[in-house]
């Protein structure tokens, strides 16, 4: 066993306090990760033990906001060690909101915006990009429920002016 | 299906769905402006990529003569490589590199094309200035990518480069529409092996290229060329049945027609006499007949002769000149007698002598009874009132019977030539100030149904 360190590291927390009025104790290091948190505290001012409100988001979405950011800071250096490392990393982003439903993903991007967490931000709107991309435009419309505010015949015009972007376009999948 | 559904993306943020909208494919953020009229207000932004002395070392650099160019050119490859490592896309609209570069540096170019490209980038330019036609950097045309599945690269420009085919291996189809070539040693198989990838290509740009004697220019879907050059005695065969604008300027360039061109519109800015001669005299007599537009640059001194064929179609004159003391403006006439149905006539006439008045040295011959029965619009940029410039426009006014508009304009254009010179000059000489002109006017175009305008 190794032996024992002669500074104990101090186990510095954060609490914030979500808009259905939970309080969550954060690592600071995973705090940290919030931008608008890290803004709040600076490097020197308000003081640590302070609770910081953050009344935009809600319990449910800041669970799963700590959740990556908990799970990204652990990989993310090993990441830089090697290929192994790299691997497990690209892995993590591929699997990580492959459950969540579309409406799921605006919620939390809405909470990561807000806290400012752009590693969780860029993760987030490229899976909703990616289950987008090359899809035609009526699925994405059902997709996020958008009414098209267009006339027939602006729409036509329109298709015919980007004629090129909808060249080889996938096919809707099926209803179910 | 709900009918219910949140509009949950009409709840984000422009700013998150521009994000979101920046990590698609080109084509999907032009295909999804349809999604909602919301969708198409956000600007997915395109970026224009400039590399130069300018933006890269924050100076201009006089490439001539330069001591430590190798270490500039090398300097710059490094700087323009990190700027494209760190670059975040998502994509470019424009990819333009304007240094001293030569074939030494072609692995980092190759590359820097090859990003472009991967950027969906819609134009490249190499503007390379390179003398030495030995180094030239070579071109890999096969970089370029294919039609298929799509792609949005419409236009190169290459300057001082050099083509790099061989005719065992011809280049890859590709989507260029617009090709422009500048100070490029041009052989028959480059150019045809180039010509024949380009199966979308509308528009040819040879400048200052060199090629021996005759040059065959073959391309089923052009419809401009422009040939700008200072090469004596060169010949180019066109071969292009689409083609509907040609644009000359320099010397004299035999153009010889391989089948006719439906040819519309023409640009001819000769530097020589003879040019215009020479051009005229090898066009096809089923070619003239179809101008609709024509703009004449006249960079000598020879009046305009009163043989001149019939332009048959022609519909708007576009008249450019110096006005040389011995240049018979009347001679103009002349032209404008070939065309019968003219329309439109802009002249221009940027006076370089010191005197306003011409002292005619060739007495031209022209007829004083053509009625202009179609003519409608006359302008004409930088007027002076100078006596042999009222002659024409009186003699206009007389003769244009159809005239519905003459403009004259007075004020100083964006000519170069007028930065030094003293205004003082011009008031020396014999001319007449707006108002004069409006009233001695005024008394001709009593009957007139035009309208004058002097500005």
């Amino acid at each position: 066993m190794s032996t024992e360190e002669d500074t104990v590291q101090e186990k510095k927390t954060i609490s914030l306090k979500t808009s259905d009025d939970e309080v969550f104790e954060l690592e600071e290091n995973v705090a940290m990760e919030f931008g608008t948190v890290k803004a709040f505290f600076g490097d020197d001012g308000v003081p640590r033990d302070m609770m910081m409100p953050i009344p935009n988001v809600h319990s449910k979405e800041l669970t799963r906001i700590i959740d990556f950011c908990t799970k990204h800071l652990d990989l993310k250096p090993k990441a830089e060690l090697d290929e192994a490392g790299k691997k497990e990393l690209r892995k993590f982003y591929k699997e990580y909101m492959k459950e969540d439903t579309t409406e799921r993903i605006m919620e939390l991007i809405l909470a990561a915006d807000y806290l400012n967490v752009n590693d969780f931000l860029d993760l987030l709107n490229q899976t909703v990009a990616d289950r987008i991309s090359n899809k035609s435009v009526e699925y994405v419309r059902k997709l996020f429920g958008i009414e098209s505010d267009y006339t027939p015949e602006e729409e036509e015009a329109l298709r015919e002016q980007y004629a090129w972007a909808f060249e080889g376009v996938d096919e809707d999948p099926a209803e179910d | 299906m709900a009918s219910e559904e949140v509009d949950c993306i009409s709840e984000l943020p422009d700013e998150i769905v521009t994000h979101i909208l920046s990590y698609l494919p080109v084509a999907d953020a032009f295909s999804f402006k349809l999604v909602s009229r919301r969708w198409s207000r956000i600007q997915v932004p395109l970026s224009n990529i400039y590399f130069s002395d300018e933006t890269i070392f924050g100076k201009t650099i006089f490439f001539e003569g330069c001591s430590n160019l190798e270490k500039l050119k090398s300097e710059f490859v490094d700087k323009v490589d990190g700027f494209l490592n760190l670059f975040r896309g998502p994509y470019l609209n424009t990819f333009m590199v304007d240094f001293c570069l030569d074939n030494e540096s072609a692995p980092a170019i190759d590359k820097w094309v090859s990003f472009a490209v991967s950027m969906q980038v819609e134009s490249i330019e190499l503007a390379f200035n390179n003398t030495n036609s030995q180094t030239l950097y070579k071109f890999p045309f096969d970089l370029l990518p294919e039609p298929k599945p799509f792609t949005r690269l419409k236009r190169l420009k290459l300057s001082a480069c050099s083509l790099l085919l061989t005719p065992e291996s011809p280049p890859p189809f590709n989507c260029l529409k617009t090709l422009e070539l500048k100070n490029l040693p041009l052989d028959q198989t480059s150019l045809d092996g180039v010509l024949s990838s380009c199966l979308d290509l509308e528009w040819l740009t040879l400048e200052e290229c060199e090629w021996p004697r005759t040059l065959c220019v073959s391309s089923a879907g052009l419809r401009g060329l422009r040939v700008h050059h200072h090469l004596p005695t060169s010949t180019i065969e066109l071969n292009a049945t689409q083609l509907q604008t040609i644009d000359l300027k320099g010397r004299a360039l035999k153009l010889s027609f391989l089948v006719v061109p439906p040819l519309e519109r023409v640009h001819l800015a000769f530097l020589n006499p003879y040019a215009a001669k020479i051009f005229f005299d090898l066009l096809p007599a089923e070619v003239r007949p179809k101008f609709q537009i024509l703009s004449l640059k006249w960079f000598t001194a020879n009046s305009i002769h009163a043989r001149i064929p019939e332009f048959s179609c022609l519909k708007q004159l576009d008249f450019f000149s110096p006005i040389y003391r011995e240049f018979d403006l009347l001679s103009i006439t002349n032209l404008l007698n070939a065309c019968p149905m003219l329309q439109k006539i802009h002249l221009n006439m940027n006076i370089s002598s010191r005197h306003s008045e011409s002292r005619i040295i060739e007495k031209v011959e022209y007829s004083n009874n053509m009625k202009y029965l179609h003519l409608e619009e006359i302008e004409i940029s930088r007027f002076r009132g100078t006596s042999n410039q009222m002659k024409l426009v009186i003699y206009l006014l007389n003769n244009a019977v159809a005239l519905k508009l003459i403009t004259l304009i007075y004020s100083q254009c964006e000519s170069h030539d007028y930065k030094w010179r003293n205004v003082e000059h011009l008031s020396q000489s014999k001319l007449l100030s707006e108002k004069q002109v409006h009233e001695l006017l005024c008394k001709v175009m009593i009957s007139h149904g035009a309208e004058l305008i002097i500005c």
